[in-house]
């Protein structure tokens, strides 16, 4: 009987000690952590584009916060030390005077795990010379009210003309990429050379009925609702009167929704749309692209496993400017804009807190015209700016914009 | 709220067998009363081990005491996360019981807390192990909490005139809610069992115990106001974060916490002719598992943790008693953090660990010497005093990049008690202490991407400041004591008074309750 009882009691200890014996065994393998090299080239698709003389290189853990800056010869490689392991963007990126052009090299290596001592890591470089027209400036996450609400109805993009040439915009298209926000939950979809396309929920088009042209200089303001948000119908605390934009996302006016002196926007695509274009505040991601042929929204695909969101297959080739926008920095390893367009994501950091993103300024010309960034990495181009302000830094309406 | 009305009813069901089965067989027992009481655990060596099989070698006589309590904390001398002020309704029984030859000890305590004025604490409610990975955000909060504690030991009697068996328990459950906005619902609870053996020849004891440790804890954190979303931090330790939201879409998910303890201890004990020796060494080694949004789990981090720990007890006389006890801990504690990356692939989609590896370590080294005399300690003693030492080092490294936070401290010092007969059933157990706290060095030196968030230049700067802060407490209690018929009721009071040495803060804690002792 004695024994009995011993024998219950060692195995009941036994017993218990079980559950803890994988969980102890996965975290007596974690080493202390030490410091990584890797070693980067640059991989240069030029085609007959003249090459660089030297990258700037740039390696970023978002989840660290944590960046390492060095530059390096793009026929060499590059040995950089001192890594923290984790999940880097890597971005290369040169600008450069050859003959009358200027030249703007960029490439990305976006969610690189860096785990181990040496890692090679080759990135694809592009050229181009300096992009045309861009997304200058994006108002997404609203603002309060003086009561403390929360008013949304105050959104604007800004597309600048940030060459030499006059750009036409007629045609153009902006459009909110799926998922609307940042998420883990990121689709997938089956159809043949997924990865050459972008999926848009919404597609706004400019009319194509005439020419619409943007001189160097000068931008156009594309607005949810493009009315004096300032006024004491809506929100006396908005930080923006958008009376002046030159077009307007309307899809039906009611007592507070008006048909503004803004010309209204086609809804080229929107399957299920509600009383006005509310993009998420927290940060949607945006595409401007002008479609090679007519978009016909039953030409919609579903993401895999779902039948009930229908989205439009936009080809990469066609897009002008892409602007990834997050929650906050940590949601950059959940990007939805392929880094070809956007390596990178910027934020405001919250909601309805009446500032946006803007690009920062580059260079000001001798008859203050300015260039703005435009590496292809939002993250690089983009500051917090507060408030918000249309055509901020001298930037000009068109002239065919009589009302503003 | 049913399993803490069950976890209330079972605590104090458990007790009041030890009560009723006291009163119904005490006849001409002597009446129990606090400093009887204190007698009894000073002259007990096993109890306060790891290993419930060694009680009944404490020959411990039959004992219960019920106590309910109000305690109040208020001042500005403390860290952020404690409360400005904190009101503490407590009940707490305990009772030791022989069954012929084998012995029974329990233990049941409740404790509701409100807490006024917290900072930097969005979901934690338990405080008393290593944990760099929680929640924090900068609003002005109350707090509302329970803690309820089950407590048993339980020793056979002796098999073969040689061995003992015998088991320990704790099961701990705390419930917390934030009060204000990002406010949290936190679940706690902790399990220890710890079986033991002890040999017994002549004058000689050895024994030999297991503990294991299930913990889990569960906190999940919204927004009343809806409108508007909240900031915090998602704390690595030693000031590093990243920032999360809580409210929309993006909103930060349920933390959850899982961790399991195994370990062990060996007790010696030898009883010369004028002093009995009691050691005891003991060893754990803990692991626990922080994962966030449970369906789609991502690990935010782990801790791993080895502690070492000695235990001397000498226990010298009978009528007048004096113990000395000298303790040594050592525990190293590992953060360890994860890179992960999402696996995006249709039906799959979870976070996969792609490395993982030691980002910080909390060290602590304690030594602690403690000396108590009891004058004519036969049931109750005439008079009582004592000095404690401690020393206390807590060495904090964040690795890459290197942070570091280190904090050297010795508390010292002395108290006393006289138990004042008054008249024939009334007597007065009035004490006093004086302790204080010297630091002997303190560095903290945040090398991390932020160094100006609130974070770093409202949290954790001073709550260095306070760890490394000396200071002076005093403190008085006195226990009115009325003996019964087969009971004594006793009043209680206590205040404790801390005044560091620099600034004008200052904080006090005092205590009021009602006990009886059988």
């Amino acid at each position: 009987m004695k024994k009995r009882i011993i024998n219950i009691y060692i195995g009941m200890a036994a017993l218990l000690m079980l559950p803890a014996c994988q969980q102890f065994e996965k975290a007596s393998d974690a080493p202390d952590v030490k410091a990584l090299t890797a070693v980067i080239s640059a991989n240069l698709n030029l085609g007959t584009d003249p090459a660089p003389e030297q990258l700037s290189v740039k390696l970023i853990n978002y989840n660290e916060n944590y960046e390492i800056n060095t530059t390096m010869d793009p026929s060499g490689t590059l040995s950089v030390g001192n890594i923290i392991p984790g999940i880097y963007t890597i971005t290369m990126s040169s600008e450069e005077t050859h003959g009358q052009y200027t030249y703007y090299y960029s490439g990305s290596a976006v969610n690189v795990s860096i785990v181990a001592d040496n890692k090679p890591i080759s990135v694809d470089i592009s050229a181009a010379k300096s992009g045309a027209l861009l997304l200058k400036e994006i108002f997404y996450c609203g603002s309060k009210t003086s009561t403390g609400g929360s008013y949304f109805r105050d959104q604007f993009y800004e597309i600048y003309n940030n060459s030499e040439n006059v750009q036409d915009v007629k045609g153009m298209c902006i459009a909110l990429l799926n998922p609307s926000t940042a998420t883990a939950n990121l689709p997938t979809y089956s159809i043949e050379n997924a990865d050459k396309y972008v999926y848009a929920l919404q597609i706004w088009q400019i009319p194509t009925n005439k020419s619409y042209p943007v001189n160097p200089g000068e931008s156009v303001i594309i607005a949810q609702m493009a009315d004096n948000h300032q006024k004491s119908t809506l929100n006396p605390a908005s930080p923006v009167n958008l009376l002046s934009a030159e077009f307007e996302t309307l899809v039906n006016t009611t007592s507070i929704i008006l048909d503004n002196p803004a010309i209204n926007m086609t809804m080229a695509f929107w399957p299920s749309p509600t009383p006005q274009w509310l993009t998420t505040v927290f940060g949607g991601a945006f595409v401007i692209f002008i479609p090679n042929e007519a978009i016909n929204p039953a030409n919609y695909i579903n993401p895999v496993g779902s039948t009930s969101t229908k989205v439009y297959k936009i080809p990469i080739a066609d897009v002008i400017d892409a602007v990834e926008l997050v929650g906050n920095a940590n949601q950059v390893q959940l990007k939805r804009v392929p880094s070809v367009l956007d390596a990178g994501a910027t934020t405001v950091g919250g909601t309805y807190l009446g500032v946006s993103v803007a690009r920062k300024i580059k260079t000001t010309l001798n008859d203050g015209r300015v260039i703005y960034y435009d590496s292809n990495n939002s993250s690089n181009d983009f500051e917090v700016m507060n408030p918000p302000v249309i055509r901020r830094n001298g930037a000009k309406a068109p002239a065919w914009n009589t009302w503003k | 709220m049913k399993q803490i009305k069950y976890i209330f009813c079972t605590g104090a069901l458990f007790i009041s067998l030890f009560a009723v089965n006291r009163l119904s067989g005490q006849t001409n027992a002597v009446v129990n009363t606090p400093a009887s009481l204190e007698v009894i655990k000073a002259k007990s060596l096993w109890i306060n081990s790891s290993n419930g099989a060694g009680l009944v070698l404490d020959k411990i006589s039959d004992f219960t005491e019920l106590y309910a309590g109000y305690s109040f904390n208020s001042g500005d001398y403390k860290l952020n996360r404690t409360g400005k002020d904190e009101n503490i309704l407590g009940v707490s029984a305990e009772g030791g019981k022989n069954l012929e030859n084998a012995f029974a000890w329990g233990k049941f305590s409740f404790k509701n807390i409100s807490q006024n004025g917290t900072l930097y604490n969005t979901q934690t409610v338990d405080f008393d192990r290593v944990m760099p990975y929680v929640v924090a955000d900068p609003n002005l909060s109350d707090w509302k909490n329970q803690e309820y504690k089950l407590e048993m030991a339980v020793s056979s009697k002796p098999l073969w005139d040689r061995l003992l068996v015998g088991i320990k328990g704790e099961y701990v459950n705390k419930v917390g809610a934030k009060q204000m906005d990002p406010r949290s619902e936190v679940y706690y609870y902790h399990i220890r069992l710890q079986p033991g053996a002890v040999y017994t020849w002549g004058n000689n004891s050895l024994g030999a115990n297991v503990l294991y440790e299930n913990l889990n804890q569960r906190s999940k954190t919204t927004n009343s106001d809806t409108q508007v979303n909240q900031d915090v931090y998602v704390l690595k330790g030693l000031g590093y974060s990243y920032d999360a939201v809580v409210g929309g879409l993006q909103s930060l998910g349920m933390f959850i916490y899982k961790g399991n303890k195994l370990g062990g201890a060996m007790q010696y004990q030898h009883n010369f002719p004028f002093m009995t020796l009691f050691a005891e060494g003991r060893y754990h080694f803990r692991v626990e598992d922080v994962i966030s949004t449970p369906t789609k789990p991502k690990k935010q981090g782990s801790v791993r943790e080895n502690s070492y720990a000695a235990d001397l007890s000498l226990l010298f006389g009978k009528s007048d008693l004096a113990r000395v006890d000298i303790s040594y801990l050592n525990q190293s504690t590992s953060g360890i953090e994860y890179v992960q990356v999402l696996d995006n692939s249709y039906n799959v989609q979870k976070w996969i660990v792609v490395f993982s590896s030691v980002r910080s370590t909390f060290d602590v080294q304690e030594l602690n010497a403690r000396f108590s005399f009891f004058k004519d300690a036969k049931r109750d003693y005439k008079w009582k005093a004592g000095a404690d030492i401690k020393y206390r080092n807590n060495d904090d490294l964040y690795i890459m990049p290197e942070s570091v936070e280190k904090v050297e401290n010795l508390f010292y010092g002395v108290y006393a008690s006289y138990n004042l007969p008054i008249s024939g059933r009334w007597s007065v157990l009035a004490g006093a202490d004086i302790q204080l706290k010297s630091n002997l060095n303190g560095r903290y030196e945040y090398n991390g991407p932020e160094p100006e968030t609130d974070l770093i230049n409202a949290c954790m700067i001073p709550d260095f400041e306070f760890m490394k802060s000396e200071y002076t407490k005093i403190g008085a209690r006195v226990n009115v004591v009325a003996k019964l018929a087969k009971s004594a009721v006793s009043i209680t009071g206590r205040i404790d008074y801390y005044k560091p040495s620099e600034g004008s803060n200052d904080r006090i804690d005092a205590q009021i309750g009602l006990g009886f002792t059988f």
